[in-house]
């Protein structure tokens, strides 16, 4: 008969209420924790909660934010949306801090899961600690940052690729598809993370001496989440914005000369982690533990993929790519470990070589607790002009608009009162409120042509960003080059609010 | 072989005498067309009175019926790939049985115009693993069938074989003739086959294995059914990830969570004595296993999936297929009524949870292919004249519950059935299940289809022609 219960059987059961109970747990203490200690919603989180709130208001402007930029991946913004729409007003709680904290208290549960899964022992508690206690995972687990979804669903896809290679389950292929999918939609900084996961599956699929409908079935089943995920980003874009490429017209049109904001300092923290990794590496390959080869190639693959992206500058933020790969070097030396205690169980001279093992786990979580972690708390210390303004004007239960606002409101009305302010690109969500004055629109696709039509005879203007980081990639920026420095065809430079510009758009027919 | 006929004591219909409102002798109570009129009168003057918001609430109640529909059928599949989720008896386990041990087994074969299906059937029986003098195997001929019942005087049948002939009265129905061999059934347990299946051969020593280990409390056990002509045709191929993804990645969920079981209309094995004490099947029902099924669950007793598969002959021509199904949507609208004739006792017997679980098992199911075709007339409307006055139906939190259920709901659907002939390692058709939304109109024109005739013709049974199989596909082995 044709039918293999162990495709799917798991021996164990991947989750129980225990781990259900353990991750509301933790996700609750990351929660009081991050609230006891003041922190505040961040540039991400407010842009994020503002497209919910224009989203739930049914507004266009929403679900354009959701699709039109690959720099602004849908899935954390959709998985606010349910919590924007269910967390009554009053708690004053955003969602985009809850949904950091659960999934920052996912991640950790799943690489718990993982490592006993793998039987890594009582050490892979000091390894998820050393990943608990870093001061950069904590700090995006408390501003409502995407980042935690990131690593959750990286150690998700990083488990269960590896779990299908040894043990060839199906449902680890499924959480595979579904992981990797929803990464590409975190953010444009894991795309070619997932490319490479991909690409090894490919081939691990490749090499396999089964029929080639078998091997087509399992590539189907792999990559259709993937691509169905892409196609629907393209369907919705062109629904939504018009063109299906829109999202990354950014990509394809010259940037406008954005500098990768990275510390060399991580570079060099990262480059140890990468160097441990590798040294798994040459184990695996020697103990043809095709496993492990894969971990440690896909976990490699993060600071791969980010020199890469350095290198075309084609990234604005490497810490996103390399905090990502804090959990995956855990996973792999917990899978080294589990890997190195099963052979010395089988080998009578176990009990001798546990001592440099013990020793190893040690070394490596001092060096996680050091090097990963006392650093970038020192930079993070340093970090904090960069951050955006916004966050530091934000209280962390109310998003609350710039105080410049009102006045920027009286400055455009003072010359006439029908006038329009469009404000461009994502940061607008920061802005303003569903309830802003009807002065300003958001404008994620400005057209100078559009505007002069809809808006004939009116006094227009335009509020821009200044390029730089994520905010450079915004539409106004690619299509308009140097708008924000030299202004546009029709624009006259009006004046500066903070780290905005105003322009008057300039009408060339006059007022009826 | 025996011919015996049906005598004046066997009752086919006893149900619907002994217990009439448990039968769909009636298919709609008085009460119950009260209350379908008055909803339906209610509905027309909220239309009329204030047309844009009863539509906007028509769309928010079925979008949320859409969600959970959704959450609940995942769920299931979640379930069911739990450790428990059906009973799995090891080739030890089974080599462990002395034959002396084993009980009399009945089969019963209700059979109507089935001549081309004898030989092969008859083979099939004959193949499994069962001593031969503790089989006791009925042919379940009608009066009336003069070309079946030749062709079987024609063969020389095995002992353990007997033809039991059916007189010829209303209702024409297969529930019917499986209550006359219930009266004449001399086994302890008891199995339903149609007369193309061909059961695995270990299928009956697992089925009493596996209820020495279920419980007294189990009266049932539903083996998966699954087909041996899957690559005939498109027909077959979508049939075949339509019937993996039910029978090995839903039913077995509803076994784990204990819900109401809607029995798959062969390969159902039972206790015989409760079965009897149940007053056996509906004969007014058209999906009288699926009666069945919730009957069970009412009387207090339960049903368990069974790992082992019974080959059947997939419907291969959409002039029969419609039929088929619109007699499977049909049962569960009759069976959906019948029980909900009174709720509270309903919900007394099965407890809240089954109660809740029968209605989405049951109910929703039935009401998605009927409400399908709205949403899918709406949604392309919508996409080829981007008709904008059409968003108003859906308000923020609506539009986002009806955007996840449009694109993520129906691709997990798509996804579960490549999921299901992947487990069967069916590996080419896995391809095959990406034009389940084809299927699924073919689905919802059959529910339209059943809605109407439950009023026209309730108690018309649509035969499912077989026997259309040249060859059964190699891949089954």
């Amino acid at each position: 008969m044709g039918y293999v219960w162990s495709l799917m059987k798991p021996k164990h059961e991947p989750i129980s209420f225990s781990r259900w109970g353990l991750w509301l747990i933790l996700a609750v203490v990351l929660l009081a924790a991050g609230l006891y200690l003041g922190r505040e919603v961040g540039g991400e989180g407010l842009v994020r909660e503002g497209i919910c709130k224009e989203l739930l208001a049914g507004h266009t402007p929403g679900r354009q934010g959701v699709v039109s930029s690959i720099w602004w991946g849908p899935f954390p913004t959709l998985a606010i949306l349910p919590l924007a729409f269910l967390l009554p007003a009053t708690l004053c709680l955003p969602a985009c801090l809850v949904v950091s904290a659960l999934f920052g208290a996912a991640t950790l549960v799943l690489l718990e899961q993982s490592l006993r899964m793998w039987g890594t022992g009582r050490w892979r508690w000091w390894l998820i600690l050393g990943l608990a206690l870093n001061p950069a995972f904590l700090e995006h687990c408390w501003n409502g940052s995407s980042l935690p979804m990131v690593t959750c669903l990286l150690v998700l896809s990083l488990y269960s690729v590896t779990a299908w290679v040894q043990g060839r389950r199906l449902l680890d292929l499924i959480w595979f598809a579904f992981g990797s999918a929803l990464l590409l939609g975190t953010g444009y900084e894991m795309s070619g993370w997932v490319i490479a996961a991909v690409c090894v599956v490919a081939i691990e699929e490749w090499r396999r001496p089964v029929s080639g409908m078998e091997k087509r079935a399992v590539l189907l089943v792999a990559l259709l989440p993937l691509a169905y995920a892409v196609a629907l980003w393209l369907l919705m874009c062109w629904l939504i914005m018009g063109d299906p490429l829109y999202a990354v017209r950014s990509l394809l049109v010259p940037g406008p000369g954005n500098a990768l904001i990275l510390p060399d300092l991580l570079w060099w923290c990262h480059a140890g982690l990468a160097a441990l990794v590798g040294g798994l590496l040459v184990l695996a390959l020697r103990r043809h533990d095709r496993g492990g080869v894969c971990l440690t190639v896909l976990g490699l693959a993060l600071p791969g993929v980010a020199g890469l992206m350095a290198w075309y500058e084609r990234l604005w933020d490497a810490a996103p790519l390399l905090l990502a790969f804090l959990p995956a070097a855990v996973l792999a030396l917990g899978h080294g470990l589990a890997k190195r205690e099963q052979s010395e169980d089988s080998s009578e001279a176990g009990s001798l070589a546990r001592r440099p093992h013990r020793t190893a786990v040690i070394l490596w979580v001092l060096l996680l607790l050091v090097v990963a972690d006392v650093i970038p708390l020192a930079l993070s210390a340093r970090s904090v002009s960069l951050r955006p303004r916004v966050a530091e004007q934000a209280t962390a239960g109310v998003v609350s608009q710039f105080s410049w606002l009102p006045e920027l409101e009286r400055h455009v009305r003072h010359r006439t009162p029908f006038a329009k302010v469009f404000v461009c690109g994502f940061e607008s969500f920061a802005l303003l409120q569903p309830d802003s004055s009807p002065v300003f629109l958001h404008a994620l696709d400005f057209n100078f042509d559009k505007s002069k039509h809809d808006y004939y005879g009116q006094v227009l203007y335009l509020l821009i960003h200044r390029p730089e980081r994520r905010n450079a990639m915004d539409s106004i920026h690619w299509k308009y080059r140097n708008i924000y420095v030299q202004g546009g065809k029709d624009t006259l430079y009006d004046s500066d609010w903070g780290d905005w510009r105003l322009f008057e758009h300039i009408q060339a027919t006059a007022p009826r | 072989m025996s011919v015996v006929s049906s005598e004046p004591s066997a009752d086919p219909l006893m149900l619907s005498r002994l217990r009439p409102g448990l039968s769909a002798r009636v298919p709609i109570t008085r009460a119950q067309r009260m209350v379908l009129v008055v909803a339906c009168g209610v509905l027309l003057i909220l239309v009329a009175w204030h047309p844009w918001l009863t539509a906007r609430a028509f769309v928010l109640a079925a979008t949320v019926f859409y969600v959970v529909h959704a959450i609940y059928k995942l769920t299931m599949v979640r379930f069911s790939i739990s450790v428990n989720s059906e009973l799995v008896i090891g080739a030890a386990e089974l080599a462990a049985v002395r034959d002396q041990d084993l009980p009399v087994y009945s089969i019963m074969v209700p059979m109507y115009h089935e001549r081309e299906s004898v030989k092969h059937l008859v083979q099939a029986l004959s193949q499994l693993d069962y001593p031969a003098d503790k089989l006791d195997i009925q042919l379940l001929l009608e009066e009336d069938d003069h070309d079946t019942r030749a062709a079987v005087e024609a063969m020389t049948l095995p002992p353990a074989f007997r033809v039991t002939v059916v007189p010829v009265s209303q209702p024409r129905t297969k529930p019917k003739a499986c209550n006359v061999g219930l009266e004449f059934a001399r086994g302890e347990y008891l199995v339903i086959y149609d007369a193309e299946d061909r059961p695995e051969p270990d299928q009956l020593k697992k089925a009493v294995v596996g209820f020495s280990r279920a419980g007294a409390k189990v009266i049932c056990l539903q083996s998966r059914l699954n087909f041996y002509n899957p690559r005939q045709n498109l027909m077959t191929r979508l049939f075949t990830a339509e019937y993996s993804a039910w029978f090995d990645l839903s039913l077995p969920g509803l076994s784990v969570a204990r819900a109401v079981i809607p029995l798959g209309g062969t390969s159902n094995h039972f206790v015989t004595l409760k079965l009897k004490e149940l007053l056996g099947w509906d004969a007014f029902n058209v999906t009288e296993d699926c009666d069945l099924g919730i009957r069970i669950q009412r009387a207090g007793y339960g049903t368990r999936m069974l790992q082992t598969t019974t080959w059947e002959e997939a419907c291969s021509r959409i002039g029969f297929w419609i039929p088929q199904r619109t007699r499977w949507i049909k049962g569960y609208i009759q069976t959906y009524l019948v029980h909900m004739r009174h709720p509270l006792q309903l919900v007394r017997e099965l407890g809240v949870v089954g109660f809740l679980h029968f209605q989405v098992v049951v109910g929703c199911s039935t009401l998605a292919t009927l409400l399908n075709p709205f949403f899918w007339f709406l949604a392309t409307l919508w996409f080829l004249f981007r008709i904008e006055s059409l968003t108003g139906f859906f308000p923020g939190p609506v539009f986002a519950m009806g955007v996840t259920c449009l694109f993520a709901g129906n691709f997990a659907f798509v996804y579960l059935g490549m999921l299901g002939c992947y487990r069967r390692r069916n590996w080419d058709l896995v391809g095959y299940a990406l034009l389940a939304p084809f299927y699924w109109v073919l689905m919802s024109y059959s529910g339209w289809r059943a809605f109407f005739q439950f009023f026209s013709d309730p108690f018309k049974w649509e035969k499912t022609r077989h026997g259309l199989c040249v060859e059964p596909d190699e891949t089954k082995t």
